[in-house]
């Protein structure tokens, strides 16, 4: 097969005399079927570096680089084979002195099999290539999509530039959303996509720039996929526009984020709740105080004794008040404990000690019920509970009370201690109903009294919670074992004190004992001194002044807020009261602001002074005792002991003590 | 999946044995264009684009598939399942010779026959016994250009074949039908074909087959035909003269020829 070179081979766009191909600037081959060289023009001489007869019968292979061998071989060939055309093929070819020269190949396919080859060497456009693959490289390695999106002034959407991101992203090809967007659109959440187009449409009215975050219609592995998408607005003169952008995964940062939410709305929830809980029991202890301290006043005054019908009304009004008061009290702790506002003082507790302290309390309940208690027998050597010892001994004064109240007449309560290794358990059976497996389940639940309240035994529902709480709260389990019909047994789990000297803390039993108390309610006119009370409330003003009247030497001044306290108190040569008595909250300071700037004054430093506040928080408790409050006094005030420490206040001075009255 | 769509399966003709046509990197199967009409009134005719090419179905496509020659070759076995073969003649050019060779070790019962045209079981030189003809940079160059020609191979090349005042329409359907290769996949498929070794599977093939060189062959040059006839148990080997690594399409005849002299040994009897 040959190529006459004198007759001018015809290829599209070509029309001159064959002479001219000569002259013509731009090298030319004219190849044979079988890619021999048959025909070559100055201009591709020059080009590969040699003169025309070397080059002519050789391969076309012989003058290329050898990746462009396969390049031609196997993209060029079949085109120009199978369709006669081939347009700016990028090539390297490899002259005869081995210099590598790139060029662009244009070829098409002649009658008889042959081909014509115009080679357009390329030096700016490969640089401009090589920028290109790199500015590609680069958006198609980013973890997202680079896309340039256009809207028609038909209103059709499409992608004409999409980096690779849009496999990763969506699965979808740069080619498949190159004319139409839908591909990509279908991808979304329908409402998402809605929203998007609509910001995106606002974005090229103002020119502004979008910035949306938006899930997929098809949610991954792990939860919905979230998308972020930048973008900016161009918008042009035919009505349609442009936006540049970014689409990445924010899936996880979404994920991150709404986890973070939802845990501060959780802290919220319960800081909330306990301030409610706090709230409501400030309010209800406050006319609590009232009702209790009247009770008390009427059934106790010398003066005008109740009728005994009187007498009987008064203890069912105190007891009402009482329940009340448990709640709240109970009410406070679980919020306290809930939020982990409570302190835990933990340290070694001999049990036997709490045991003996807890069983006088425990068979005073029992016997109007008519039911007997066992106790443990005491050990020389048993091995001391780690705990908090007011704690345990409201964990077991509660579950003891229950197991008493919850029993049957003739029953039986049995407090068992048994030390196995590095626990000590300590449980409590009774001989009551039981409990089936579903008021199990339900034990532990705020407000669940398991049909209880059905019974006419009186109960808040709150105990047990309150108790299973404490008792993790001190690192131990509370475990419960029933059969209906014969009894249950509530035992409690905590570490064993590791042994320790003797002169270590020994926690008997701390609480001062109610003895004395009762005796405070008569008449002792014998104690004298000056209490300075402040107080805006006027119905605890007049209950301590009513009480106060079992104390006729003690002489009570009442103001109302901190300015006329500090006024009282200004140093005038009389003598300071004897005590203060201080609100914490007055309409115009807070206690503690108020004793700090009673305490500036130097007459005034060592007057003992006692809170007194409707919140009996152990953290507000603890707060005041630091803050340099020698006693905390919890409304409703329980009169008796507010006397019986009044008292030795006043008998004692500072040495004498204070302690809290928060019941 | 249908394997029949997936891989655009086209049969033609009639004809004892069957003869598939696996076509080579670059394009589809089209590249037969000039071979297999010459068999459609003699034998069944089996024609198909690898995963990635053609008219292929892009999504089909997977790296943990994909990524190695064999699940190339599992393709072309589920092919031979579906169009269920026997006596098979697989035809397969450039890489795709050692494709149906992998293929045949899966579905031996099915196949009766392997024609390798220009094979090169390893592209890559290994010194100092093996020659394949490349060095690591030579592929690395290839890989680039490769990657320069597809900035827009899809995009500027479909235009440029039908001339600019084409329809979009048209050009569109000329993109999905002729030659399209898949940018990324034509990158990944460049790198399993040019970095691959398959000589060591070279000696497990059972089947009689014939290998078709070209004498001037800058890709899979002589001395790599030689090997590979060497290395398989009773193959054939026909030179045809020339040059190009495309025979099927710079010399249909001589490859004609060579195929149609394969088959008369096979159905004669004759070895």
């Amino acid at each position: 097969m040959s190529i006459d070179p004198g007759s001018a081979p015809a290829w599209p766009g070509f029309a001159g005399p064959a002479t001219s191909v000569d002259v013509l600037p731009v090298p030319t081959l004219v190849l044979d079927a079988s890619l021999q060289v048959v025909w070559l023009n100055p201009a591709a001489g020059r080009l590969l570096e040699c003169e025309p007869e070397e080059v002519l019968g050789t391969p076309l292979d012989r003058w290329l680089a050898v990746p462009s061998r396969v390049v031609f071989q196997s993209l060029a060939l079949p085109l120009l084979k199978l369709h006669g055309d081939v347009s700016e093929l990028a090539l390297s070819l490899r002259s005869a002195t081995g210099r590598a020269v790139d060029a662009l190949l244009y070829a098409s396919r002649q009658p008889g099999g042959g081909s014509v080859l115009q080679l357009a060497p390329i030096q700016v456009r490969r640089r401009i290539e090589s920028e290109v693959m790199r500015v590609k490289r680069a958006a198609d390695e980013a973890p997202g999509l680079l896309f340039q999106l256009e809207r028609h002034p038909d209103g059709r959407w499409s992608l004409p530039y999409a980096s690779e991101g849009i496999r990763v992203l969506y699965g979808l090809t740069a080619e498949a959303v190159s004319r139409s967007a839908e591909p990509w659109w279908a991808c979304m959440d329908p409402d998402d996509r809605a929203a998007l187009q609509a910001a995106l449409i606002e974005s090229a009215t103002a020119g502004t720039a979008v910035r949306m975050r938006l899930r997929l219609r098809e949610p991954g592995v792990s939860g919905p996929v979230w998308h972020e998408l930048i973008g900016h607005a161009r918008p042009r003169a035919d009505a349609s526009c442009q936006w540049h952008g970014y689409v990445h995964d924010v899936s996880e940062t979404v994920r991150l984020q709404e986890a973070a939410v939802q845990a501060r709305a959780a802290e919220r929830l319960a800081r909330l709740r306990s301030e409610f809980i706090g709230r409501v029991s400030h309010e209800l202890r406050t006319p609590l105080n009232g009702i209790l301290g009247f009770c008390e006043l009427l059934s106790d005054d010398p003066a005008e004794p109740p009728t005994a019908r009187q007498a009987e009304r008064l203890s069912l009004l105190r007891g009402a008040g009482r329940h009340l008061l448990g709640v709240v009290n109970q009410l406070l702790e679980l919020s306290g404990l809930e939020s982990g506002q409570l302190a835990l003082h933990a340290e070694p507790v001999a049990v036997d000690a709490l045991v003996a302290e807890l069983a006088p309390l425990v068979e005073a309940q029992a016997v109007p019920l008519k039911v007997q208690c066992a106790w443990p027998t005491p050990v020389a050597d048993r091995p001391r509970v780690l705990a908090d010892a007011q704690r345990l001994r409201q964990v077991l004064l509660n579950l003891l009370s229950n197991a008493v109240k919850y029993n049957r007449p003739g029953g039986r309560v049995e407090l068992a201690v048994f030390a196995q290794g590095q626990r000590v358990r300590l449980s409590v059976a009774d001989t009551g109903p039981g409990l089936d497996a579903a008021q199990q389940a339900g034990l532990f639940q705020p407000f669940n009294r398991l049909g209880a309240e059905r019974t006419g035994v009186e109960g808040t529902g709150l105990g047990l919670v309150v108790t299973r709480h404490l008792v993790e709260w001190m690192g131990g389990h509370l475990t419960v074992e029933s059969r209906p019909g014969v009894g249950s047994t509530f035992t409690v789990e905590l570490p064993a004190a590791v042994a320790r000297q003797a002169a270590a803390s020994e926690s008997g039993p701390a609480v001062s004992p109610p003895s004395g108390a009762r005796s405070a309610m008569r008449r002792r006119p014998e104690v004298t001194g000056r209490l300075l009370y402040v107080e805006d409330n006027a119905v605890n003003a007049m209950l301590l002044r009513s009480a106060l009247a079992l104390r006729p030497g003690v002489q009570l001044d009442v103001v109302e807020d901190a300015a006329q306290a500090l006024a009282f108190l200004v140093e005038d040569g009389t003598r300071p009261p004897d005590m203060l008595l201080l609100d914490m909250n007055l309409p115009d300071a807070t206690g503690t602001e108020l004793l700090q700037r009673v305490r500036e004054r130097a007459h005034c430093r060592l007057i003992p002074a006692i809170a007194v506040s409707a919140d009996a928080a152990p953290a507000s408790v603890r707060a005041a005792r630091e803050a340099g409050f020698d006693g905390y006094w919890t409304k409703p005030l329980d009169l008796a002991r507010m006397l019986a420490e009044l008292d030795r206040w006043l008998t004692e001075g500072r040495l004498g003590g204070g302690a809290d009255t928060a019941s | 999946m249908d394997v029949l769509q997936r891989n655009h399966v086209v049969v033609e003709g009639a004809g004892h044995p069957p003869l598939v046509f696996a076509h080579g990197y670059g394009c589809d199967q089209q590249m037969w264009r000039f071979v297999a009409p010459a068999f459609t009134d003699t034998h069944q005719v089996v024609l198909f684009d690898h995963v990635g090419c053609g008219r292929s179905d892009l999504r089909a496509w997977s790296e943990s598939r994909h990524g190695r020659l064999d699940g190339y070759a599992q393709d072309l076995a589920e092919i031979l399942d579906a169009a269920d073969l026997r006596d098979a003649v697989l035809v397969g050019h450039s890489v795709s010779s050692m494709i149906v060779m992998l293929a045949a070790r899966l579905r031996p019962e099915r196949v009766g026959g392997l024609v390798m045209v220009t094979p090169s079981p390893r592209y890559l030189d290994d010194p100092p016994d093996y020659r394949g003809g490349f060095a690591r940079a030579d592929i690395e160059g290839l890989l680039d250009m490769i990657e320069h020609n597809m900035i827009g191979w899809a995009d500027f090349l479909a235009p440029a074949v039908m001339g600019a005042d084409s329809t979009p329409e048209l050009t569109d359907e000329l993109r999905a039908s002729f030659c399209a290769l898949d940018p990324v996949i034509a990158r990944r498929f460049a790198e399993v074909t040019f970095l691959g070794d398959n000589r060591a599977d070279l000696p497990h093939v059972r089947h009689p087959t014939l290998v078709l060189q070209v004498e001037h062959d800058a890709i899979a040059p002589a001395a790599v035909g030689e090997y590979v006839h060497a290395q398989l148990p009773g193959s054939q080997l026909v030179r045809i003269d020339g040059s190009g690594h495309c025979p099927h399409m710079t010399h249909p005849e001589a490859t004609i020829a060579a195929l149609r002299a394969f088959l008369a040994e096979r159905t004669s009897g004759v070895r």
